[in-house]
């Protein structure tokens, strides 16, 4: 039992050597150790960004690469983090990125609402404020950048237009829509650029199921409908979630056939993740409208305009060759908003490197 | 005699071994990160803990009993959505009703003090085991929050209700700035310093560490113990429900989410700043110092960019070094009280064996 009386006095000693040795230097140079940070910062002149991220799926890390990548390309420094799910993590996260004299902000949010309280704050402490793939509700930040859901929901639409006028000679028969968390404005979004399209054949019947993004529900929505009614196509609203389980309630009902065979059902999807991906090289999945979060870091070139004080304009932007474009910047009642366009991605482009479900596995 | 003198010292010492953790700690982050001892950081870290210290008093309170109360989480999120639903509007997520912020906080403190009475008669009157109690209560609230409100938050609340979560209760100029004193910061305080005086100098605050130390000898003693132990799962409860306010204030906002899986941070606290998991010991100043490590470790590490899922691995070291020490405290404070014991006599007894045996 006498380790624990040396361990004690080991202890004592180590701090009261750390206390006598850093004491004076902690209490008299508060101050200059404050303003040290803000010359270092301007003389070095790196920019840091602090970028939050809400989960880490392979999604989630997949948009996190992309914005660390264009960050270090232009020079600047990004601290990352992960909120796990958690508000409240998250507007500490924010706290500690106004501790550390961050230059720009930009998250992920976990909570639409909660994040407005960490935008406050990092208004008054100066510092811009962005979000990627979900815009906040309730405050102004300086930008958001999202896929253009409403186009994504337009290709899958359109797609399967194509796929019923090859079947039929014209566009009739009936479609099962697989919705999102219709309280959300993603699913909102996908719902309608789909059933905008949808508006213009009149006999083709579209019946629509809510899942809340849960594959459970997924799968008896398609058992249901599909058991009970002759459908000729499905789209849904998430194939990161959707794909397997509705394969899985096809299979039960017999219906899971590959593309060209008789009876197939088409199937498309929006996200673009590794699911769809492999089961369209398969042939059982058709279509799906791929996010373009491999180049949401583009992002950085707007922080940078906000950081020169130039001000972000509404019009379209246009790059040769790139998968996002053309996309469209407007200005909504939470700032501007960059919609990046989705890919429409079917068998003939299903290998290509710039989708980012052949990225993130 | 010389012999008794460093005994005292090292007795102390170990009591108090949570603050020189805390100290140490600090005068580390300090030198390893230009950010941390700044003002507004220092200021900024009790404001962010704020919400777990009040779920740390409730749960030493219980702990002390020899009791868990592991709903208290979920009774954060619960009152945080009664309150959020009453005073929201409905494009804000609320009912729509936009009751007073006068009537929401009475309504919200019954609600969160009702969870505690329900857990504690549970407890007392049918004998149920707490931990089973209380988990039961951790997953019928947090299943009753997304009944109630499914999926969205409630947010934009009035300024009053903010105040206690948010406010900013004075602010001076410091270095050419305005620095605010957060109103959190002192209510925390202020809560820890009435729940010490409550266990330290009360009737009740002994009563409830004789019922954690031996419940038996208090009752033969006269203590009622279910009372005492009915109580403090009401205070619990209470405490969460200040909690809820706290952190729902901060944010603005309630989400169905909020007070998720903090209750194991609130046990670490606990345990770190020196309160027993089987009752009888600790104190609620150690309790406050558990709190402000963790909020100094997390914001300290944070400030390093440590990788967040490397500030996990080493909060799960720390609480696994707060538990050795506390073995080995209670080990050397038994062996010293039986060397008192036999220094007297001439017995003949050898000591070493009555320890290990």
């Amino acid at each position: 039992m006498n380790k624990i009386k040396w361990l004690m006095m080991a202890f004592v000693v180590v701090f009261a050597v750390v206390v006598s040795a850093c004491q004076p230097e902690v209490v008299t140079e508060t101050v200059e150790v404050e303003k040290t940070v803000v010359v270092e910062v301007e003389k070095e002149g790196v920019t840091t960004v602090g970028y939050g991220a809400p989960s880490l799926d392979p999604f989630q890390t997949n948009v996190m690469m992309s914005m660390t990548q264009y960050a270090q390309d232009k020079g600047w420094q990004v601290t990352t983090s992960n909120a796990n799910f958690d508000a409240e993590n998250q507007a500490n996260q924010v706290d500690y990125w106004i501790s550390l004299g961050v230059d720009a902000i930009v998250v992920v949010p976990v909570d639409s609402a909660a994040i407005c309280a960490s935008v406050d704050k990092a208004k008054e402490a100066g510092i811009p404020f962005f979000t990627i793939d979900r815009a906040p509700t309730g405050c102004v930040i300086d930008m958001t950048v999202q896929a253009d859901n409403e186009q994504g929901g337009k290709q899958s639409a359109e797609a399967i237009v194509g796929f019923l006028e090859e079947k039929y000679g014209d566009a009739q028969g009936t479609v099962l829509e697989l919705q999102g968390d219709m309280g959300q404005n993603v699913a909102q979004l996908r719902s309608k650029g789909f059933n905008d399209v949808m508006a213009q054949y009149p006999n083709v019947t579209v019946i629509s199921k809510p899942t809340e993004w849960k594959g459970e529900n997924f799968q008896q929505a398609t058992l249901d409908v599909v058991g009970s009614e002759e459908v000729d196509a499905i789209y849904a609203h998430s194939d990161t979630v959707g794909t397997l389980p509705i394969l899985s309630a096809l299979e039960q009902l017999n219906k899971k056939i590959p593309a060209g065979e008789e009876g197939h059902i088409f199937l498309a999807t929006i996200d673009g993740s590794n699911t769809c991906l492999e089961n369209i090289r398969a042939g059982y999945q058709d279509q799906c409208s791929s996010q373009p979060n491999p180049d949401f870091g583009i992002l950085v070139n707007y922080i940078e305009m906000v950081f020169n004080g130039e001000t972000i304009e509404e019009g379209e932007v246009v790059q040769e060759g790139a998968p996002w474009s053309p996309a469209t910047i407007v200005e909504s009642d939470t700032g501007m908003m960059l919609n990046l366009a989705t890919t429409n991605v079917t068998k003939d482009n299903v290998d290509a490197d710039n989708l980012w479900g052949n990225i993130v596995k | 005699m010389k012999k008794n003198f460093f005994n005292k010292i090292l007795i102390t010492l170990l009591d108090n071994l949570i603050w020189l953790i805390v100290i140490a700690s600090v005068i580390v982050f300090s030198i390893l990160s230009d950010s941390f001892f700044t003002l507004f950081n220092l200021i900024n870290i009790i404001p962010r803990v704020a919400a777990l210290g009040l779920l740390i008093i409730g749960q030493s309170f219980t702990m002390i009993t020899g009791n868990f109360d592991l709903s208290s989480e979920s009774n954060v999120g619960f009152t945080a959505m009664i309150a959020g639903l009453l005073l929201a509007s409905s494009e804000n997520g609320g009912l729509g009703l936009m009751w007073p912020t006068a009537l929401v906080i009475p309504i919200m403190l019954i609600m969160g003090t009702l969870v505690g009475l329900i857990n504690g008669l549970l407890v007392t009157r049918l004998k149920v085991n707490n931990l089973v109690v209380t988990i039961s209560m951790l997953i019928i609230l947090r299943g009753l929050v997304y009944i109630i409100n499914p999926g969205v938050s409630a947010t934009k609340f009035p300024d009053a209700y903010n105040w206690l979560g948010s406010g900013t209760l004075f602010k001076f100029s410091h270095n050419g700035g305005q620095v605010s004193i957060p109103v959190s910061m002192i209510f925390v305080l202020i809560a820890f310093g009435i729940a010490f005086v409550v266990t330290r100098f009360r009737e009740f605050g002994r009563n409830m560490y004789s019922v954690g130390s031996n419940r038996k000898a208090a009752e033969t003693a006269g203590i009622r113990a279910d009372r005492v132990i009915l109580s403090v799962y009401i205070i619990s409860g209470f405490c969460a429900a200040i909690a809820g306010l706290l952190t729902s204030g901060r944010m603005d906002t309630a989400t169905p989410r909020t007070g998720s899986d903090w209750i194991f941070q609130v046990q670490a606290a606990c345990v770190i700043g020196g309160v027993s998991l089987v009752g009888g010991r600790g104190s609620l100043l150690g309790a406050l110092g558990g709190m402000l490590l963790w909020g100094i470790i997390d914001t300290g590490l944070n400030l390093m960019m440590v990788d967040p899922l490397l500030i996990d691995v080493l909060r799960g070291f720390l609480l696994l070094f707060a538990i050795l020490l506390d073995t080995y405290k209670v080990r050397y404070l038994r062996r010293l009280s039986v060397d008192e014991a036999l220094a007297d006599t001439k017995i003949g007894l050898d000591h070493k064996k009555l320890i290990y045996d």
